[in-house]
């Protein structure tokens, strides 16, 4: 709960204006060439740790931008004074690693993370004596590696033997990783996938339903993470995350595998078999995913009218958009409408609303806890008619909120839509390869692994066919991921 | 290698932590190691050359290192000293220190009622602490249950012998130490590294054998190659 009303008040409030939507593009303007502008627009990272937090990079140039000039600068000043500023601080360096802040720019390597640098150090006459190859792809560090992340445990002294006898140790590298795959450390409870779905369910146990019950059962979060480990594992089309119209049972664990058996209730039947306090109510043709998964729609919905929450978590969750650091915007003309009759098209708000309110409109039609007034409604399931219910808690227009939004500045008819279009972009790709890089690397990429992060999530889409498992094969034989 | 200055630094922070706590017998007794102020997930920038480096080494120049957490660690030294993973190390007596009371500390999650979802970014100073006591608690029960019954000892029978251990013992217990807990051959400096020991332990402790086992294996166990990956 602590979770969702954080969450509203940092939608709520009036954004910072340290962090500018203008930065990243004007940035790239002046170094079209750097790696940083792959995509024609910086990454916040370049500047920033965490928006409108900076970087020792970012710090040195707030401190050349426009010095005595009146903070906060307007938009016309930052821009007139980028370009010089940028200049100004080209030859210091930020991070202390030898490097100018140019020269690291143009290498691809970070200007701000002293780890990054553009040139690689001495390699070691001999791989034995050293340990590691630190300048090449290392199979016998990639194979304790695996072990580590993905069987939870380093490999046996006898294992490190074979694989150093075998004659052709790439392939050993994927049988390992195979067998790693199936291990109950990465695919049962609690396991590593399952633990990649903690941001995305934000379980809380006093409310949960079904087994381990909290005081106030609304639904089980058991059902997500059952469908979540489900479509990342195996030989599954990971998108099916975000438009699977199914549900998936846990069995065994805990000393036998734990196996997932997908299920397909209709209507209520699934409340009769399993209980009320669990069952699904969302109709098949009406289902997106997790996205109408009864806990999303319990914590994210709740009691609502328009579940602005339930659409930035989503959109955070599952695209790695995050709104309230500025990410993702993608104004639409004529937005906010401010349906609900709560302020957002002050100017103040409009700035994220715009993107932001046509984004959650395709959420309005299902259910969360209830709210509005009238009759009682069936919670947590599709209601086309849901919004007639909130006229006098939300102001008369509330009703006129449109079913059909816009994501990515396209039109969705419905979150159906919404969520098949999300499944099939890019963000969606990059933020799965992402979690799975952060996983294994400990680390988001680095400039100079870019390159190699961005094939990986370009191939989820073409070469695997959205399979995570496929996905991870190419991970490890990344440079990224092999070389010490 | 140069985990040899590494690991005689484990050696000193192991007669540390023999002086820090009272009791040695089990990790359940009360806690009396002073904090390890050194944070132990942060990488130190590679801009300087590592004066612990030895020549000759070509080190890493991405430095990417990670802990392997609490439960990776407790599996492993589990796997390494023979203990069912249950019996590594228990608070009181009670509540297991990984999976439980140091779980957080260790890097572990609990999404469910503290609402940690990740990892914490940093490893927190109690980390050091965890780990030592996981570390002393594991090798503590493995030295005790070999010298109850060295017939069935699994790495510290020689310590049992009414003479005390011979040289040779000492190195070969060195070496199978580093070879259950890091998976590789000791180098010979790791083996008269720790095998030079016996006589400190012989100086300073009531029970020589028992101390030399304990520490030891709490050397080898706190290496940063035995913690980081």
């Amino acid at each position: 709960m602590t979770r969702f009303f954080a969450a509203m008040v940092t939608l709520t409030i009036a954004l910072p204006a340290s962090a500018r939507p203008v930065a990243p593009s004007a940035f790239c303007a002046v170094y079209p060439e750097a790696d940083a502008c792959a995509d024609g627009v910086a990454l916040c990272e370049t500047c920033h740790t965490a928006p409108p937090g900076r970087n020792v990079y970012g710090v040195q140039l707030e401190q050349a931008l426009a010095p005595g000039e009146a903070r906060p600068l307007t938009d016309a000043v930052f821009l007139e004074a980028l370009p010089v500023a940028l200049a100004d601080i080209e030859a210091l360096d930020a991070d202390g690693d030898g490097y100018d802040n140019l020269e690291e720019l143009l290498a691809g390597t970070g200007p701000a993370d002293p780890r990054s640098r553009p040139v690689v150090g001495d390699c070691p006459r001999s791989v034995a004596a050293n340990g590691w190859d630190v300048c090449n792809y290392d199979p016998a560090y990639v194979f304790k590696k695996i072990h580590l992340d993905v069987c939870g445990h380093s490999p046996t002294r006898s294992a490190l033997d074979a694989f150093a006898a075998e004659s052709d140790r790439l392939a050993a590298l994927h049988e390992a990783l195979d067998r790693c795959l199936d291990s109950e450390w990465w695919r049962g409870e609690d396991g590593v996938v399952w633990n990649l779905a903690n941001r995305k369910i934000a379980p809380l146990k006093s409310i949960k339903g079904g087994d381990g019950a909290g005081d106030i059962p609304l639904a089980d979060y058991e059902d997500d993470y059952a469908y979540f480990v489900y479509v990342h594992t195996d030989d599954r089309d990971v998108r099916e995350v975000l438009t699977g119209q199914y549900f998936v049972a846990r069995t065994g664990g805990v000393g036998s595998p734990t196996v997932y058996t997908p299920f397909n209730p209709t209507g209520l039947d699934d409340v009769n078999r399993r209980g009320r306090s669990v069952g699904q109510l969302v109709f098949p043709p009406f289902r997106a995913g997790m996205l109408t998964h009864r806990w999303f729609l319990m914590s994210q919905i709740m009691f609502t009218a328009l579940p602005r929450t339930a659409a930035a978590q989503a959109y955070r969750a599952y695209l790695g958009y995050d709104l309230s650091r500025l990410e993702g915007l993608y104004p639409v003309e004529g937005e906010p409408v401010d349906y609900d009759s709560r302020g957002v098209d002050q100017p103040e708000c409009a700035r994220c609303h715009s993107t932001l309110d046509p984004l959650t409109y395709p959420f309005s039609r299902y259910e969360g806890i209830q709210g509005g007034t009238g009759e009682f409604r069936i919670p947590f399931s599709f209601n086309r008619r849901r919004l007639e219910s909130f006229t006098e808690t939300d102001g008369p227009h509330i009703a006129d909120t449109p079913q059909d939004g816009r994501l990515f500045g396209e039109p969705v008819a419905d979150l159906v839509e919404w969520a098949r279009v999300a499944a099939d972009s890019e963000a969606f790709a990059k933020a799965t390869v992402l979690d799975y890089w952060k996983l294994m690397m400990g680390e988001s990429p680095r400039p100079e692994e870019r390159a190699e992060y961005d094939t990986l999530w370009t191939e989820l889409m073409t070469t695997h066919e959205y399979r995570v498992e496929r996905m991870l094969h190419a991970l490890i034989e990344t440079e990224a991921y092999g070389v010490p | 290698m140069f985990l040899d200055l590494r690991f005689r630094r484990a050696l000193g922070h192991a007669l540390i932590a023999l002086v820090a706590l009272s009791a040695l017998t089990a990790c359940h007794e009360e806690q009396a190691s002073a904090p390890d102020p050194t944070p132990m997930a942060e990488p130190e920038p590679a801009a300087e050359p590592d004066p612990e480096v030895p020549q000759g080494i070509v080190a890493s120049h991405k430095a990417r290192v990670k802990f392997k957490g609490g439960e990776r660690y407790a599996r492993d030294l589990a796997a390494a000293l023979e203990l069912p993973r249950d019996q590594l190390c228990s608070e009181l007596g009670l509540y297991d220190c990984v999976g439980e009371v140091h779980r957080i500390s260790l890097g572990g999650v609990e999404p469910y009622e503290l609402g940690i979802d990740e990892p914490l970014p940093v490893a927190p100073v109690s980390a050091a602490i965890a780990v030592d006591r996981v570390a002393l608690s594991a090798c503590t029960r493995r030295v005790e249950a070999d010298l109850a019954d060295p017939g069935a000892a699994v790495i510290f029978a020689a310590l049992a012998a009414a003479d005390g251990p011979k040289r040779a013992d000492l190195e070969a217990i060195a070496a199978d130490l580093v070879d259950r807990v890091l998976r590789r051959d000791a180098t010979p400096a790791e083996i008269a590294s720790i095998a030079d020991f016996y006589a400190e332990a012989e100086a300073d402790a009531e029970s020589p054998a028992r101390a030399f086992g304990q520490l030891s294996c709490f050397a080898v166990a706190t290496m940063l190659e035995a913690l980081f990956y």
